[in-house]
């Protein structure tokens, strides 16, 4: 039996992962940091599922998933980066004037700042021993990771989220 | 171009700017900022907040929203763009002497 990975699972592992477990007084510190993992994994997910089912309209689930697999974490995370100005792709690219509308729709701002936030922070997690991971902090990355897939559901077939997945699985043609 | 000694005169500028701002119910007690080179492989500021504890389980998500918007207003109002990140500590830290993963 296949079973598909279920982004609201991932949320629910992070806020588990994230509470102290019984008896003890605070929360283990791999457990905190496996749970910025899941919250990052589970915004990703979503945001993939969201962008094949665009691009796949009337595809099977299968294939759908099966899609998913080619989106890079580099490859929106740039895109991201274009939303909120910290890059941009070059100046003669076709993407400039579909990047230009997107930037009033608060929705995805947030989203795509805290889809590179979590995605920084789940790097520190897995592979820096010194950054501090606090239970007050790990929730608060949940909060965000929650908001983050609540914002992609609304970009649904919305036509700032079909250029925004477009931007995704094009972004080595546009930059 | 931004040369990483340019963005560490930035880095310190910008942690000048938000050391003592409170964002709706966070407070930020102290802000230092350091120049790094991020998960995409570019070089970053990194601020590092220490935030008075919340009043809750953790701080009120559209006040970290405003805090994270600060931070992309702020980047606006130098001349080359570049990512800010974030290391937030609460003022009370964890226990570090608790044998947390211990088996």
């Amino acid at each position: 039996m296949r079973r598909e990975i279920q982004p609201p699972r991932l949320l629910l592992q992070a806020s588990e992962l994230a509470r102290p477990p019984h008896g003890a007084k605070q929360a283990r510190n791999t457990d905190l940091r496996r749970a910025v993992s899941a919250a990052y994994y589970a915004v990703f997910h979503s945001l993939t599922a969201s962008a094949a089912a665009h691009l796949l309209p009337n595809g099977s689930h299968e294939n759908r998933l099966r899609l998913t697999r080619s989106f890079d974490h580099g490859a929106v995370a740039e895109v991201c980066g274009w939303l909120i100005g910290t890059s941009g792709p070059r100046s003669s690219s076709p993407a400039r004037p579909i990047i230009q509308p997107l930037l009033a729709n608060t929705r995805l701002m947030n989203m795509a700042d805290a889809f590179l936030m979590l995605q920084e922070q789940r790097h520190k997690a897995d592979y820096d021993h010194l950054a501090p991971f606090s239970q007050t902090l790990v929730l608060s990355h949940i909060s965000d990771a929650k908001l983050a897939i609540a914002n992609i559901r609304q970009l649904c077939g919305s036509q700032d989220g079909q250029a925004f997945f477009v931007l995704v699985a094009m972004h080595r043609a546009l930059r | 171009m931004l040369t990483e000694t340019k963005l560490e005169t930035i880095a310190d500028e910008l942690a000048r700017r938000f050391a003592g701002r409170e964002y709706g119910s966070i407070q930020i007690l102290d802000a230092t900022a350091e120049v790094i080179t991020d998960v995409n492989d570019l070089m970053a500021v990194q601020l590092n907040l220490v935030l008075e504890d919340p009043t809750g389980e953790t701080w009120p998500i559209d006040d970290m929203l405003d805090l994270r918007r600060a931070a992309r207003t702020e980047v606006m109002t130098f001349p080359e763009p570049f990512m800010v990140h974030f290391e937030i500590q609460p003022r009370t830290e964890p226990d570090q002497d608790e044998p947390d993963d211990e088996v």
